[in-house]
């Protein structure tokens, strides 16, 4: 071979050669027309946004404190048709259950200040104040540990934190967020158990079978496909699940 | 979870941030005074330059401060032709 | 060269360069984030920048590990490796703020990282969190994948630390190609990081096929590459009597090129210019780059992936630069009536130590 007058060859401080600048004319574009296309694809197959909402807003309650802290608010209007109550878990406005000062009013009426996080049909309230109020008048008697037994249930599904689940976390459950809902649950945030049945979702709240809060207990299965047998309660809208945790079986 | 699990990542942690807090306390004054003595191709006082390698001299500073307390300076690197090349001229 | 070091050494072409490559990042995740928002516009996107940072992160990272082995297979792709360190840089600062999230007085663009998002607000400091969130340690489907990802950053940490060219003097070139070469094993716990972490949460299989795909065409094109590259390496030349090696006729080489043979565990490179011939190491000091692959310039072997030069009588970079590697003896021989292509080379076995001047050999 000897000397052939094209023998282009690049050096960056030195002019391209054109055979080098056509090359990168049709390379970069097609990656830039990559780049492009992933970010056009990519949020679309992200197929796990959550719809969680949040209000601010005040409630004028019954408090309970154990062992799932929660406020039982009268519902307006004509209650015929379904309970006379809802009843909405709480937590602080971080990854804590609600604070001493706050726990210290349960089992008297109060006016609730919060952020009312909502999910479907799973609500909670994120709680920033409580104020002590007189009970309302023509109002039903509230019976907070009085519930409807459902019977003993086999349940498969997810534990899960009721508070970033139903807030703004994208998805709120799986794997990925594991972490999250186990800072959320050891810090006080009642534990939700979610049971997907086809389209349809459940929410149960998870005490042990003497009633007791599980929090401790159930860090680590969270986030794990897991079956729960015990007994359901039904107290007003909510439901709840009692199980010993020494008895949840992890599935697959 | 555990406490234990708690106290080893936090020990960890406290270790990890340790060397590098003592990696940047070795190399602010190590780029300005010593660095010329290791690498005398650094000239000038060219500060962004200086603040571009901090972060790593945070990293590798015991290197560094073995080389400034021998007087060395960086070595050059070693290929098969390098050694070859000096196995040869001293047998 | 090293003659006193730059901060950031920018030319004409780094810097278009690093524009193409920043406009192309803000394009990725400005249309990642208002494609979600265009999803249903009643959605709170909050967290999704988390996704969007991190995908950017790891599809550069695909593109960084294209470059090597492409440029083995055509020098045309020399233009995208010459600045790959921009990139590798880049891409660590996009996984920084995938975790930690980008907060800088006095700019707009503030996003949560997923430290903060997943990990903070709780009753333990977040970073502690981050190992003893998920404690399934002993599991393979249920592995904290965070670790995988702190592994990962860790390593671009170090890369992008030491990506200055102050480094490659003072760790020396094979230490800090060897330390780079950490971004297979960064790579690798990505993958597990996708596959243990986002691919457990969302099936959906595209996302799968994604990742998938990438991995394959990274390992293919190494696989590619390198079987060339050992093809090369197997044909080592050992010397005859007198030391010297043939290593093949003057017709063999282009003119002011090279051709590239083993001798002494090494590669040499045998350069044609001028009518004279020259044997210097392969072995570029600046990243070790291949100068058999190079050209002769202005009278300078010329390294074709930063453009370092070397005298090729010498192997001494130009003052006042003080790059020096080996060189090798050489001679010419033929029978003296053929044509002068058909003279044969012989390079000395045994290297001269570097910079050390040799008389080219005259056709
Ligand atoms: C301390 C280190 C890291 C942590 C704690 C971390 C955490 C996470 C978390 C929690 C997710 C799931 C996010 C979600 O689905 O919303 C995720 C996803 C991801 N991470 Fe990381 N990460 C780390 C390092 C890295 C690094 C260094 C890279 C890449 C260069 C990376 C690339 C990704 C990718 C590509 C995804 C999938 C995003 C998607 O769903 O499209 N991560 N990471
Ligand atoms: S390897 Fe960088 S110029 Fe040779």
């Amino acid at each position: 071979m000897s000397t052939s007058p094209n023998d282009e060859f690049y050096v960056n401080y030195s002019k391209m050669p054109s055979s080098y600048r056509w090359f990168l004319f049709k390379v970069i574009p097609l990656l830039v027309i990559g780049v492009v296309a992933f970010a056009w694809l990519l949020p679309g197959i992200h197929n796990q946004f959550n719809s969680g909402k949040f209000q601010a807003q005040s409630f004028d309650g019954f408090l309970v404190g154990e062992p799932i802290p929660h406020i039982i608010v009268p519902r307006p209007g004509n209650t015929q048709a379904g309970p006379a109550f809802s009843r909405y878990f709480l937590s602080a406005t971080n990854k804590a259950g609600p604070s001493q000062k706050i726990l210290d009013q349960a089992g008297q009426w109060v006016t609730l200040k919060g952020v009312l996080v909502s999910r479907s049909n799973l609500s909670m309230v994120a709680v920033q104040s409580a104020e002590p109020i007189d009970p309302p008048t023509g109002v039903a008697e509230v019976r907070p540990d009085e519930g409807n037994a459902l019977g003993s249930y086999a349940l498969e599904g997810e534990i899960l934190d009721g508070k970033c689940y139903p807030g703004i976390m994208k998805p709120g459950h799986t794997k990925t967020h594991r972490a999250c809902a186990i800072r959320c649950i050891s810090g006080g945030v009642p534990a939700v158990f979610r049971v997907q049945n086809d389209g349809d979702v459940m929410y149960f709240l998870l005490a042990d079978s003497a009633g007791q809060a599980v929090n401790a207990r159930v860090l680590d299965w969270v986030a794990d496909s897991i079956r729960i047998t015990g007994e359901v309660t039904q107290y007003d809208d909510m439901y709840v699940l009692k199980a010993d945790p020494e008895g949840y079986e992890r599935l697959g | 979870m555990d406490g234990v699990g708690v106290a080893i990542a936090e020990t960890l942690i406290k270790i990890v941030r340790g060397y590098l807090f003592a990696g940047l306390v070795f190399s602010v004054p190590f780029v300005i005074f010593g660095i010329q003595r290791v690498d005398p191709s650094v000239k000038g006082w060219n500060v962004l330059f200086r603040v571009l390698i901090l972060p790593g001299l945070s990293v590798f500073w015991p290197l560094f401060a073995v080389r400034l307390v021998r007087g060395k300076r960086h070595p050059v690197e070693r290929t098969a032709h390098r050694l070859a090349a000096q196995s040869a001229s001293h047998p | 060269m090293s003659v006193g070091y730059k901060s950031i050494q920018w030319n004409r072409q780094k810097l278009i360069y690093d524009l193409i490559l920043w406009a192309s990042v803000a394009a990725y995740i400005a249309i990642f984030m208002a494609v979600t928002k265009g999803i249903d516009s009643n959605l709170d996107i909050r967290g999704v920048q988390i996704r969007a940072y991190g995908s950017a992160a790891f599809l550069l990272l695909h593109v960084i590990l294209s470059i090597g082995p492409l440029s083995r297979l055509s020098p045309k792709f020399h233009p995208l490796l010459f600045n790959r360190r921009h990139m590798g840089v880049t891409m660590f600062f996009l996984a920084l703020i995938h975790v930690v999230g980008l907060n800088l007085p006095g700019l707009p663009l503030k996003t949560t990282g997923a430290l903060t998002w997943y990990h903070d607000f709780g009753n333990l400091d977040p970073l502690v969190s981050l190992f003893v969130g998920n404690s399934h340690y002993g599991d393979f489907i249920q592995f904290p994948f965070e670790i995988l990802g702190v592994g990962a950053l860790a390593i671009f940490f170090v890369m992008a630390a030491t990506s200055h060219d102050f480094w490659l003097v003072n760790l020396t070139a094979p230490i800090w190609k060897a330390l780079h070469m950490g971004v297979y094993v960064a790579y690798g716990l990505l993958v597990g990081h996708v596959v243990l972490g986002a691919l457990q949460s969302n099936r959906h299989p595209a996302m799968t096929v994604a990742v998938g795909v990438g991995l394959v065409w990274i390992v293919g094109l190494h696989l590619l590459a390198g079987s060339r590259e050992i093809k090369q390496d197997k044909a080592t030349l050992s010397p005859s009597d007198d030391g010297f090696v043939d290593v093949g006729t003057v017709a063999e080489i282009p003119d002011n090129r090279a051709k590239v043979v083993t001798i002494s565990g090494e590669r040499v490179a045998v350069f044609k210019y001028d009518g004279k011939i020259s044997a210097v190491s392969n072995v570029c000091q600046h990243q070790n780059g291949p100068l058999g692959e190079g050209k002769v310039i202005d009278g300078c072997i010329t390294c074709p992936w930063h453009g370092y030069q070397y005298l090729p009588d010498c192997g001494a970079s130009p003052p006042p630069f003080t790059e020096r590697i080996p060189t090798f003896d050489v001679r010419l021989a033929g029978d003296g009536q053929g044509p002068v292509e058909d003279q044969r080379i012989f390079v000395r076995a045994i290297p001269n130590a570097p910079g050390t001047h040799v008389d080219p050999a005259v056709i």
